[in-house]
Formats: structure tokens, C-alpha cells, sequence
């Protein structure tokens, strides 16, 4: 045996016990490769062998039929489907494509979440993050509650370099109006015997307007 | 053809089981003593809580303890008879309709019932309903009914479009039992509301709401003297809406504003009368741009009068 057959058979060996590195990896595949060579019917045979010795030692069934060709004609005879340009894409950049991928599925996988008309598991979801709520934190009004959003009338004046009406439009009483005007609606809600206790659940704070006076 | 003659009848029979499951649901809510935890989840953030319902000869007498986060509970008692008249002015709650057999017809005519399937919530197995509403007015309810006692044991609420808006969902409940025998202390209840049948409530003299969408009653009306404050208060049997009217002097203090988080939108907007500027503002859990169409629909009075 050569010594390069030698360091197949170990490389094989590893592949098989799972700690071949990337170097036994590609001189087991490059050698299949060939595969009307001796060393590749070997391999095969020996792959074989120790799958069946492996098997035994776990218990599992053995087969000494071997569908490898089978399944290698079978998947040669397959239809070859066109590739996607995105996946083209993707493959090329390395570990950048992996992260936009992972961040496509988690954009499908939200859609998906988010189909109309509920069946339990869409349902079943977390419960959604508004947009509006997103834009608030991120837009020119991100000092005010999440989920809040300034009138186009308001931002108008409020760069018109019209000083009082800033001055007037206090965050602190935005806020405590906005508040107020919660708590007022969900106290008046939860009479209606259909909600149950659910509006009184949506209740935040009790501070008002007024106190401040 | 023959699809269509066997269709029908199975359809009519579905929507029908659906609307007396819903029927059901209030009954239940009327009848039975049940005590459970629930979650509540919206925008992200998720909420536990500890619920007691009990029906007495006197009323009913609910509470709503937060497990989580600062601590806090509500307890009130709904009374039927006079109108809370005897009612201090601390534990007074406005008089408001809650739903009976009438606004179930005003739900039925709103919505569009659907059987969706079978769950299981809280270790219950459920129906789950889709209630669908006929317009752009209000926000579709995905509900699960317990097929033992009627309760509601979940209540979605979507978007337009579909998505889950927030949810309140039982993780354990116990009906009846001795709960049925437990009795009920006064000392801890914050509110009291009277009037168990449909109130009604008198139209503000000075403000009116020009569109107010179909299926929507007004409940309740209030004006707090103190702030000058008009408060108009709607509801179709499921959703609800409260606009209100804010004096001038407090119009000032308030910017135009949207808001959105959960279900629940507020919107406010500038309403010029008289030369001078009112905050009009629509809180429900409606959507936003029906919160929005209602706030710019608002206007005083005496503007009708003054037309031929």
C-alpha cells in the first residue's frame, strides 16, 4: 500500500468518526471523484464496511445492499432546476450573504406570522410592534411616548421659528394628556361586557392634565 | 349546482352555531363566578395578571390584580337598579350600557361571525370565532369560547390587515366551585357603576360628532366642569370609542398628535370655532384613520343652527 493510499484510508477513517479536517475531507472527495478508479471502489468498500461495523455496534440494522449507485444515478437523471439569481448572490459575498439570508427568512418568517385572517397559529404569534411605534422612537418627536407621532401641522410650526408655540406644546403635558385621555377612555370601556377586564388591562397610568394645574 | 344547494344550508348552519356561540359568551360572562391568570401582550411587551369575577344578588364584583411591574389592583362592582344615585363622587364610575341582548343585535349587524376551528387554551378546549367587521370602522376580534362553560378565554386584536395588534389571554382558570360561596369584601372596590340595562345618555348640548360609523351608539356623555371638558363616549357592542372635547384654555396645552400602540389609537386634532381653537381628541380601539375621520368630523352646535 503507498503511502499515499495510507493517508486515504486514515483520512476515510476520520471522515468516518467525524474529525477529518477540511485536507481529509478533500482527499476523499477528490479521490470519489474518479470514480472508476481502484482507490475509489475501495473506498467505497471500506466506507461500507465501517458503516456496517459502526451499525452493528450501535444495534441498528444491516444491509449489505449497496444503493449508493442507485441514488447517484437517480440524482444525475434529475431535472437540474434554474439557480436563483438571489442564492447566486448570496453564496458569492461569504459570511455577509449567510447574515442576509438569516435576515430574509426572519422577513418571511414575519410575513408569515402576519397573514390576514386568523387561523390559531397566526395568531398565536407575539403580539406586533406598530410601525408607528418604531417611527416614533427613530423620528423628530422622539422624546414622546413610543408609538407617538406629531401632526404635520404641528412640525410645520414648530420650525417656523415660532418660539410661543413651542413653548405652549410642553412634552411633560403631551405626555400627561396623552395619558389622561387613555386612562379616561379605558375606564369607560370596560362595561361593555364583551371586553371583559381587558380595557382595565390597558391601563398605564393614572396621572392627569389637571394635577399639574 | 349541487354544491351550492348543499353549501348554503351547511353555511347558514355554521354562521348560525357562531353567533349563538357569541350569544353564549355574554351569557356566560353574566352567570358565571371564575377567577384566573391571564397574559397581555401588545406591542412587545407582555403583562400578567390575576383575575376574580364574582356574581352576587347585589351586583357583580370584578378585580384586576397586576402581577408584574408596579404593583396595582382594580376591583369595581357593577350594580343593576338606581343608577348610582347613592354613589359617592370618588367610587362613581360613569353610568355606561353594557352589552345586552340589544347591542348583540348592533354586534351582529357590525360583524360577521366565523367558526375557525378548535384550541386549546389555558388547558380548555375551545372554539376559536373570527369576528369580522363589515367596514373599515372597526378592527376584526380572533376569540376563543371554552366548549365547557361558554367563557371567553382569549381575545385577539388584528389590524385591517391581519396582524395581532394585542391579546388577553387566560394561562389558568377556575370556574364556579367556591368561588360560587366566596364572599366579597367592600373595602377594596374603587368603583361602582350602576344602571345594568342601557342608559340613555343625552347628547352633548354644545358638540357634535358629524360621523359617527355605523353601528356605533352613543353610551355614555360627561362634562367635567372643572377642565370644561366634553367627553362623548360610543360603542357597537365590541369596539369603543371616546372623543373629547377640550376647553380653549386647554386646547393650548395640547399639540395635534397621533398615536398608535396596540389596538389603541388616539388621535388629536385643532377644531377652529368662533375664533377660537378646541383639541379634539378620539381614543378607541378602532383604527387609527377611522380615529382620525371621527376627531375632523367634530364641530359645535351652533354651527347647524346657522345653516338654511
Amino acid at each position: 500500500m503507498s503511502q499515499y493510499n495510507e493517508h486515504l484510508g486514515e483520512s476515510l477513517s476520520a471522515l468516518m468518526d467525524g474529525e477529518a479536517s477540511d485536507l481529509d475531507t478533500r482527499r476523499v472527495l477528490k479521490e470519489l471523484a474518479l470514480e472508476d478508479s481502484q482507490n475509489a471502489m475501495l473506498m467505497r468498500e471500506k466506507w461500507r464496511r465501517y458503516q456496517s461495523v459502526s451499525s452493528v455496534m450501535k444495534g441498528d440494522v444491516v444491509s449489505n445492499v449497496d444503493y449508493s449507485a442507485d441514488i447517484a444515478r437517480a440524482i444525475a437523471e434529475e431535472a437540474v432546476f434554474k439557480v436563483n439569481p438571489l442564492v447566486k448572490i448570496f453564496s458569492s459575498s461569504g459570511r455577509l450573504a449567510i447574515a442576509a439570508s438569516v435576515a430574509l427568512v426572519a422577513v418571511l418568517g414575519v410575513q408569515q406570522f402576519n397573514l390576514p385572517a386568523g387561523s390559531t397559529d397566526e395568531t398565536a404569534g407575539f403580539a406586533y410592534i406598530d410601525e408607528t411605534s418604531v417611527e416614533g422612537l427613530v423620528g423628530p418627536a422622539n422624546q414622546l411616548p413610543a408609538g407617538w407621532a406629531m401632526s404635520e401641522e404641528l412640525q410645520v410650526r414648530t420650525v417656523s421659528a415660532d418660539s410661543v408655540e413651542k413653548d405652549i406644546y410642553s412634552e411633560e403635558n403631551a405626555r400627561a394628556y396623552l395619558a389622561y385621555v387613555l386612562a379616561k377612555h379605558a375606564s369607560k370601556a370596560p362595561y361593555v361586557r364583551s371586553q371583559g377586564m381587558l380595557p382595565y388591562a390597558r391601563v398605564e397610568t393614572r396621572t392627569t392634565i389637571t394635577d399639574q394645574e | 349546482m349541487t354544491a351550492i344547494f348543499v353549501s348554503v344550508p351547511v353555511l347558514a348552519q355554521q354562521n348560525k352555531e357562531a353567533y349563538e356561540l357569541v350569544e353564549g359568551m355574554i351569557d356566560a360572562s353574566k352567570t358565571l363566578n371564575y377567577s384566573g391568570l391571564v397574559t397581555y401582550e401588545k406591542a412587545g411587551r407582555l403583562k400578567t395578571s390575576k383575575i376574580l369575577h364574582l356574581i352576587r344578588e347585589d351586583g357583580t364584583f370584578e378585580q384586576l390584580t397586576h402581577l408584574d411591574g408596579p404593583a396595582g389592583q382594580f376591583s369595581w362592582r357593577r350594580t343593576s337598579g338606581d343608577c348610582g344615585l347613592d354613589t359617592t363622587e370618588d367610587k362613581k364610575v360613569d353610568l355606561l350600557s353594557t352589552l345586552t341582548s340589544s347591542s348583540f343585535e348592533r354586534l351582529k349587524a357590525s360583524y360577521t361571525v366565523e367558526i375557525r376551528g378548535q384550541s386549546r387554551v389555558a388547558g380548555r378546549e375551545a372554539t376559536t370565532l373570527l369576528l369580522k367587521p363589515k367596514d373599515n370602522f372597526r378592527l376584526p376580534y380572533f376569540v376563543a369560547i371554552d366548549n365547557q362553560s361558554n367563557l371567553m378565554l382569549m381575545s385577539v386584536i388584528l389590524s385591517l390587515a391581519g396582524k395581532p395588534l394585542e391579546r388577553l389571554q387566560f394561562v389558568e382558570i377556575e370556574v364556579g366551585g367556591d368561588l360560587d360561596s366566596m364572599t366579597v369584601g367592600d373595602a377594596q372596590i374603587n368603583a361602582e357603576v350602576s344602571c345594568d340595562t342601557d342608559s340613555k345618555p343625552q347628547p352633548l348640548g354644545d358638540w357634535t360628532v358629524g360621523l359617527i360609523p355605523p353601528g356605533f351608539l352613543l353610551t355614555d356623555s360627561e362634562k367635567e366642569p372643572k377642565i370644561g371638558e366634553s367627553i362623548l363616549s360610543f360603542s357597537d357592542g365590541l369596539s369603543t370609542f371616546t372623543v373629547f372635547i377640550e376647553s380653549v384654555q386647554m386646547s393650548k396645552k395640547i399639540p395635534p398628535f397621533t398615536f398608535s400602540q396596540g389596538a389603541t389609537a388616539a388621535v388629536s386634532a385643532k377644531l377652529k370655532h368662533g375664533g377660537n381653537e378646541f383639541t379634539v381628541s378620539v381614543v378607541g380601539e378602532i383604527p387609527a384613520d377611522a380615529a382620525k375621520k371621527i376627531a375632523q368630523s367634530v364641530s359645535h352646535t351652533s354651527k347647524l343652527l346657522k345653516l338654511p
